[in-house]
């Protein structure tokens, strides 16, 4: 088991990156896929349709998420924990994603860069 | 299964589209309600490199996807990095991620629109994904993934309600706002001014055109 930890600097409010990580809709945008999300504690969670899954551990708003992803039958829970903190008008958001399964790393790290946050910075500072 | 092609390999295609197909194809679509437009209708793709091509299209605010019928079947529009604006009646959409927005007229403030609609049924046993019975009714549901909802025909109990939540592009990003505190905190230096306009010309949040009205005041200060 692997452990990815990895700060990203966007050019956004932490509400709006707050927005990004929970709202379904900004989700649906920024991923180009259909998102179950939801704020509650304990509920399931389903990103680009289901390739991502798991469920919801804690919640402060605009500054932290905490999520169980879900990795087949393993014992030990892969947990995520995204912290967002403000910094001149931009945002620092630290990700610690653990239990990691050995063969998932670098697909899943790969995923943090691009998939991930690299298409929340696109999102937010778009070319238009 | 989920319907969806690449943009570009279907550029040809577009081509060989016809009104009078469009026009046939108006009487047969299927819930319209989850759409921006009541019908799918002839609308103008720019692309980045300089070509236009007309296609017939309608925005799934269900799925945010800005969708294009072809020879009868729904097609979502995939290839964002090549698509410059879409027009659509008197609508014009920009790419915003993996998306679409609808875009007001550029300025320092750009307005745009992001048109969604939320599915909403009645609790019920399994409302999701299953069917159950309740009064001697069967309740279909199986709107979790994407365009499924496309097959909620007719079901008696789906509900779509329409918002637009609001998103200014400034010089280098985007900002989301529903309210004037919202937008205030994206345009300090104008505080004062903003909120004498929305008090002076009754401005509501929940209405579309009185916020354009607003950026556009925003834009000539």
């Amino acid at each position: 088991m692997k452990t990815f930890k990895k700060t990203y600097r966007i050019n956004a409010e932490p509400a709006d990156i707050y927005s990004a990580l929970t709202n379904p809709y900004t989700i649906e945008l920024w991923t180009g896929y259909k998102a179950v999300m939801s704020e509650e504690p304990g509920s399931e969670f389903s990103l680009w349709e289901g390739d991502i899954s798991g469920k919801n551990l804690e919640f402060i708003k605009d500054k932290k998420v905490v999520q169980e992803w879900y990795f087949g039958d393993q014992n030990e829970n892969s947990i995520v924990s995204i912290t967002i903190k403000p910094d001149n008008g931009n945002s620092v958001i630290s990700v610690e994603h653990t239990n990691i399964p050995d063969d998932e790393y670098d697909g899943i790290a790969e995923g943090w860069d691009e998939y991930y946050f690299g298409a929340i910075k696109t999102f937010f500072n778009p070319n238009f | 299964m989920k319907k969806e092609i690449s943009f570009a390999v279907v550029l040809i295609s577009f081509l060989l589209i016809t009104v009078d197909s469009s026009a046939q194809e108006k009487s047969t679509l299927l819930n319209p309600e989850q759409y921006l437009f009541p019908a799918f209708n002839t609308g103008k793709v720019g692309m980045k490199n300089g070509r236009e091509l007309k296609v017939n299209l309608n925005y799934n605010i269900v799925t945010e996807k800005m969708v294009f019928m072809q020879k009868g079947l729904i097609y979502d529009m995939t290839d964002f990095a090549n698509v410059d604006t879409v027009t659509l009646l008197d609508k014009k959409f920009i790419a915003a991620g993996k998306g679409f927005m609808e875009i007001t007229d550029k300025g320092k403030y750009t307005l745009l629109f992001q048109h969604i609609g939320k599915i909403e049924t009645p609790p019920r046993p399994a409302a999701y994904g299953g069917t159950s019975e309740v009064s001697n009714s069967t309740y279909i549901n199986n709107v979790k993934i994407g365009n499924e909802v496309y097959r909620l025909q007719n079901d008696p109990d789906l509900v779509i309600k329409r918002e637009v939540f609001y998103w200014i592009k400034t010089s280098d990003r985007l900002e989301n706002f529903l309210n004037e505190k919202q937008l205030v905190k994206i345009m300090p230096d104008l505080k004062d001014k903003i909120r004498l306009f929305i008090k002076q010309n009754k401005i509501k949040f929940d209405d579309p055109q009185n916020v354009i009205k607003l950026i556009n005041y925003c834009n000539t200060l």
